[in-house]
């Protein structure tokens, strides 16, 4: 965060947005500029330095940006003061022997003064000059200066900057995946209040504080500010903010901001280790061996809050695939009270599928009946994977099935000559396993499937044709073969060679020297087809 | 009490965040539906006008929302003289609330005094400077004969009695907002800004008093004030008191020329800035003109060059070595009294106080230094202080007798409130105020806008 007469901001419309340093040579340059000169100024005065720096403030870059960087850089100097004696003390004496002696107004009286007091401190008069006033901030040593890396000290500026603009917020709303625990936790903190609702796929949440219920307030804007950081050391992030410019302004404006447009170009310069991001060991041990299996599903770390009323809950993971998303909950010490509090939560939320892995040993009753009514796994030490598994499994297949069903009925419409069978299970928001499936009954007019993709029989001739026209000049090699067919906007090489009636002939492993071959017989019946 | 379903239809109010909320199903006046947290909200302002209500509708209710610390029984030994009562008795009678306006010096603390003392109330004082807030710690605890909390400058203790800086105050407001049933805003004239401001809609204290020597702000802020803190209740200005319970005092300036090198630089640096205005064809008329021309500067590296000339320019004939010259002979003529030097640059104080070995009085003094410099001053162990801006306000400086003005930034409250420093009684002792002022430099406009 930086003093608000740095904030350099652009506005267009009802929108606003900080003036970001960019990250070319010319931003780096001034960064690392800066950082030599505090680097060089150690030993030497906080006055010296300030002097140095100024000194570089008319370079042709904004001098918003060069201050706003020494701002940054203050933070990394440790200053001592160089005195021979305890500044307050020396003062005490020489302001004791002037009012005795009266205010020196001539150099000669002014002297003796300092001499009877350096006398009296036991000093010599020049180590009692330094010392006066030793403690004042341009007089302090620049004792120490942690280094830092340009890049990183510019993107932590783009950071510091877009804080320094939420000052002026009057509410936040954002959507982000994972680290859900931590941003609540820090809400309340910071003595904030949340509302969440539903926003296309994931969950929005509005802050601002008590009073912004009375009127447009920017008591929380520091708040706010502080909260920024966790949400964009996140890979996935959305954030908006009203922003009130000036006290009189009758308009809000508009601060836009996303991980894909702005996520590269800001960064805290120290970020908490992934470690730490977990609660337990075996959390993060079940992290681990998930990831470590290619299962298809993408497993999250508290993805995202789910509304119960006016409260929210924060699952521990998220394991997501296509439309479907299951949560694990892990409970470490619990009760039966606490699983039956989970069970009411859940009866309230209606169709959420979450299962609760419960460590045995921590149990501190027997579980009643509570266990049938949720879907409670054991654990001992490790979250076993294998039940997890099933579940994950079982659920896939209920949901492919059901699809399938769903996609006999509807015809497809496809633009393009080639298409996966991935491509359009996003496009029809299934399962690709649904997609296959319905394929293996039914036809798509006009179009050829070839393993996971399908293609026009139109751009299977010209690929055949292409293929053809070279043959005709030479033997044709795979990796030239294939390169022809990716020219011609198609996919699979091996598939769409085999289904044109060619094979391939393997010398060694190197696709260059692999042969293409026509399998005359096949090419025929395609001919015949097509006339 | 349950009603006839068995539901609690008890109202119960509690503090929430700087703020009240009210549960219940009944709506009260200021309270809005907060469907964050399902509950009515309303301004902590409005406590007092929120429990009338309820009283009043015979509507049953319970209140958690106030949480004073227990308070022992207050007395203390102040006399007020007849005015000083009158404002006193008009606070009270408009309710205790309400802004009392007499000029500094003038005892306004003794007011706050004898009401405390009448409410026995927990209390919080609230003040703009670091000194104030020592020095009305000091006052409370040797009148009331108990330990006093403060918040601000590193303090953070809270007592039945507690002065706070308005930055803490404001800053505090969520934690400190139920904890008190009166509070006082000293120099009240500060509480009318947007941030401010919030201090008194955030606190629930019923009790409300202003004190200030300057009721009207220019940017017509006042006009807040009878909503935060009760109207004008009493008023009094300096004519009134001048010379009856105030010493009356003089007013000289004195000009002196820049040295000629100082002119040189002077002329440089300035006639950059006016080509600068001439050729873009700027006027700088109003204080919002020149806002105008200070955005200017961040977009456009001549007018920043221009507005950094003209710094330079103001710096050298603030900070003239010729008035340094002029002081030291002042300080040859009037070495035995007691002296206040005020300038506005911090760097200026240290020269003077480098130069002539006075002691020095800035942001950057450590706290318990400025305290021991203020005590000595008091007790006549040092005649000079040289200090900027920072002391500017009902620091209670004893018989200073004169004050000299090296620079000034030219509004007229900060020229009544200096003065004021150095009104205070002295027995048959005529203050006076000296401004030295360079010749012919703007500086001499900022001097007569002073007196506008």
């Amino acid at each position: 965060m930086l003093p608000s007469s740095l904030l350099i901001t652009r506005r267009w419309r009802d929108k606003i947005r900080p003036v970001y340093a960019q990250l070319n040579q010319g931003s780096f340059e001034v960064a690392r500029l800066l950082i030599q000169t505090y680097g060089d100024y150690v030993g030497k005065t906080k006055g010296e330095l300030n002097e140095a720096v100024n000194g570089l403030e008319d370079l042709g870059y904004d001098y918003r940006y060069v201050r706003g960087l020494s701002t940054l850089l203050d933070r990394r100097c440790q200053l001592e003061p160089k005195v021979t004696i305890y500044p307050v003390k020396a003062r005490r004496q020489v302001f004791k022997i002037a009012h005795e002696k009266g205010f020196p107004t001539t150099p000669e009286a002014r002297r003796a003064v300092l001499h009877q007091a350096a006398r009296e401190l036991e000093v010599t008069v020049e180590e009692l000059e330094e010392s006066l006033y030793g403690d004042l901030g341009d007089e302090l040593i620049l004792k120490d200066f942690r280094l830092v890396d340009s890049e990183a000290l510019v993107k932590q500026y783009n950071l510091s900057l877009t804080q320094t603009l939420l000052f002026y917020s009057t509410e936040l709303s954002f959507t982000t995946v994972g680290n859900w625990q931590r941003i609540f936790r820090q809400i309340k903190w910071l003595g904030l209040i949340y509302t969440i609702r539903r926003s296309d796929g994931g969950y929005e949440v509005k802050v601002d504080g008590p009073a912004s219920l009375f009127k447009l307030n920017r008591r929380y804007g520091t708040s706010l500010a502080k909260l920024l950081p966790t949400i964009v050391q996140n890979q996935e992030w959305h954030v908006k903010a009203k922003i009130l410019r000036r006290k009189g302004d009758r308009r809000l404006l508009n601060l836009e901001l996303d991980n894909e447009k702005h996520g590269g170009i800001m960064k805290a310069l120290e970020m908490r280790e992934e470690s730490k991001v977990y609660d337990s060991q075996v959390e993060q041990d079940f992290a681990k061996r998930f990831k470590a299996l290619d299962t298809g599903w993408t497993l999250t770390r508290e993805p995202e809050p789910i509304p119960v009323g006016r409260r929210v809950m924060i699952p521990d993971f998220g394991f997501r695939k296509g439309g479907l998303m299951v949560y694990l909950e892990v409970a470490g010490f619990w009760t039966p009270q606490y699983l039956e509090e989970k069970v009411k939560k859940l009866r309230l939320l209606g169709d959420v599928d979450m299962i609760v892995a419960a460590n045995r040993d921590l149990a501190c009753r027997k579980l009643g009946k509570i266990g049938e009514k949720l879907n409670l796994i054991y654990y001992q030490r490790r979250i076993p994977l294998r039940p997890i598994l099933d579940h994950l499994k079982a659920r896939e297949e209920h949901l492919v099935k059901e699809q399938t069903r769903r996609l006999r009925t509807e015809s497809f419409l496809l633009q393009k000559p080639v298409v996966e069978t991935r491509e359009l299970a996003e496009k029809l928001g299934v399962l690709e396993d649904a997609v296959k499936e319905v394929l293996k009954e039914k036809d798509v007019p006009g179009y050829m499937r070839l393993g996971d993709i399908l293609i026009t029989e139109t751009k299977l001739k010209e690929i055949q044709e292409r293929l053809e026209n070279r043959l005709d000049q030479s033997e044709l090699s795979f990796g030239e073969a294939s390169r022809i067919i990716e020219a011609a906007g198609g996919r699979r090489p091996t598939s769409i060679l085999d289904i044109l009636g060619y094979k391939i002939e393997w010398h060694g492993i190197n696709p260059q020297s692999a042969k293409i071959r026509r399998k005359s017989k096949i090419r025929k019946t395609l001919e015949e087809n097509a006339t | 009490m349950l009603d006839r379903c068995g539901r609690d239809r008890m109202i119960l109010l509690r503090y929430d965040k700087g703020s009240l909320l009210i549960r219940g199903e009944v709506g009260t006046p200021y309270g809005q539906w907060d469907p964050r947290v399902g509950a009515f909200r309303a301004m902590a302002i409005y406590y007092r006008e929120v429990l009338a209500y309820l009283k009043r509708s015979r509507i049953l209710y319970r209140d958690e929302a106030a949480n004073p610390p227990p308070v022992p029984t207050l007395s203390c030994r102040v006399e007020l003289r007849p005015y000083q009562k009158a404002a006193l008795d008009a606070w009270f009678d408009a309710g205790s609330r309400g802004v009392i306006v007499l000029p500094t010096a003038a005892g306004k603390t003794f007011v706050a005094l004898k009401a405390i003392e009448k409410l026995n109330v927990a209390t919080l004082v609230v003040v703009p400077t670091l000194d104030l807030l020592d020095q009305w710690r000091q006052l409370l605890s040797s009148q009331f004969g108990i330990e006093v909390g403060a918040y601000g400058g590193g303090d953070d203790t809270l007592r039945p009695l507690t002065v706070s800086t308005y930055d803490s105050a404001y800053i505090r407001a969520e934690q400190l907002g139920d904890m008190f049933m009166f509070i006082i805003f000293d120099e009240v004239h500060h509480l009318p800004a947007p941030s401010y401001s919030q201090i008194a809609e955030m606190y629930i204290a019923p009790y409300r008093m202003g004190l200030t020597a300057t009721y009207e702000r220019e940017d017509g802020g006042h006009h807040d004030l009878p909503r935060l803190v009760g109207g004008r209740v009493y008023q009094l200005g300096v004519d009134a008191l001048a010379g009856k319970h105030l010493s009356p005092y003089t007013h000289e300036k004195v000009f002196v020329d820049l040295t000629p090198d100082e002119q040189k630089l002077y002329r440089r640096e300035y006639d950059v800035f006016i080509s600068y205005l001439k050729r873009k064809k700027v006027v700088l008329g109003s204080p919002e003109d020149f806002q105008r021309f200070i955005m200017r500067t961040g977009v456009d590296p001549e007018a920043r060059e221009a507005l950094l000339a003209r710094n330079r320019a103001l710096k050298a004939a603030l900070n003239s070595e010729a008035k340094i010259k002029a002081l030291g002979e002042f300080l040859n003529v009037y070495g035995e009294e007691k002296i206040l030097i005020f300038t506005r640059y911090n760097q200026l104080v240290y020269r003077i106080s480098r130069r002539f070995l006075i002691p020095a009085i800035t942001y950057q003094t450590p706290r318990e230094e400025r305290k021991e410099i203020l005590e000595k001053f008091r007790a006549g162990e040092y005649r000079v202080i040289v200090t900027s801006q920072v002391l500017d306000e009902g620091v209670d400086v004893p018989d200073a007798s004169i004050g000299f003005i090296l620079s000034g930034t030219g509004s007229s409250r900060e020229y009544i409130q200096r003065l004021g420093r150095i009104l205070r009684k002295r027995r048959g002792k005529q203050a006076k105020l000296i401004e030295i002022v360079a010749r012919e430099t703007v500086e001499t406009r900022i001097s007569e806008r002073r007196h506008r």
